[in-house]
């Protein structure tokens, strides 16, 4: 009787945070982000994947490709947002992508950002090259998923997947 | 005799302070010197070449050499030319990056789960 008191605020505990948990899970989904370059005949791009919401305010950085912190400010779009702060990439950051290679990201994305009014950006920037601030800029849309955009610069192509 | 020779010696160094600060001068005043980019200068400016941050000397190689390996030395832990995410100075204690690489990532309203983005290059 006394161990059956006792390990009630046990379940209690273990039932409100699966209360909290399942939702967080339940409103994520996997999103597969396909970014095609050109062959621009150059080095590897620095790009920045970031979202925006409806009022075009930064909300944060899905992936930093590109090692290197100060040739971050190259990304202009996305460096005005975030200061270069590295805290918005700690974790999600690697390689420069090559000319005329694919930068495939799996990620789960929360499903609030989907037709809501936020745009996933890409900014692009290649050494001894023009800078492409905003070279990609798509809506989040279910209607969108599985279309692809063309860049304007050093993007074949970019689409994602649901 | 004194008084003369004195202000020869001032007349002379201020000479060499302007032959040497004139042309010095005229390096500040172009932006591409001072690695001025696209971002820098403009919002909308798309025009931006990316430089190289750590190629100053390289074009002088015999009257600067010695300043081009202290700038080498310098620049080489300035910049973290490693494949790395660098610290910056002046840069919050826990602020600095871990390595290059997928890991946790940060806590916005972006990733539902928290689970650390799955990448590859084709």
């Amino acid at each position: 009787m006394r161990n059956s008191l006792a390990a009630r605020p046990a379940l209690a505990a273990l039932a409100l945070t699966t209360a909290l948990t399942v939702p967080a899970l339940a409103m994520a989904k996997p999103v597969t982000l396909t970014t095609t370059l050109s062959s621009y005949g150059g080095d590897g791009a620095y790009l920045a994947l970031y979202v925006t919401d409806a009022q075009g305010a930064y909300v944060g950085t899905v992936w930093m490709a590109g090692g290197k912190s100060k040739y971050y400010q190259h990304l202009g779009g996305w460096y005005r947002a975030t200061g270069g702060n590295p805290a918005e990439i700690n974790g999600i950051t690697g390689a420069s992508v090559g000319a005329g290679r694919t930068l495939e990201i799996s990620v789960d994305l929360a499903d609030t950002l989907f037709d809501a009014g936020y745009t996933l950006h890409v900014d692009a920037a290649v050494e001894d090259m023009r800078d492409s601030p905003n070279e990609i800029a798509v809506p989040l849309t279910a209607a969108g998923a599985g279309k692809a955009v063309p860049g304007k610069r050093y993007v074949a192509s970019f689409q994602y997947d649901m | 005799m004194t008084r003369k020779h004195a202000l020869t010696i001032l007349a002379a160094s201020a000479a060499v302070a302007v032959a040497i600060g004139i042309p010095a001068l005229g390096a500040l005043s172009d932006p591409a010197e001072r690695g001025e980019t696209s971002a820098a200068r403009g919002p909308d400016d798309q025009g931006g070449l990316w430089r190289l941050a750590d190629d100053d000397d390289d074009d002088h190689h015999d009257r600067h050499h010695r300043d081009r390996r202290a700038s080498r030395d310098r620049d080489h832990h300035d910049d973290c030319d490693d494949d790395e995410v660098c610290a910056r100075p002046g840069m919050a204690p826990g602020m600095a990056p871990g390595p290059m690489g997928t890991g946790t990532p940060p806590q916005n309203k972006l990733f539902g789960t928290g689970a650390p983005p799955q990448v590859k290059v084709n």
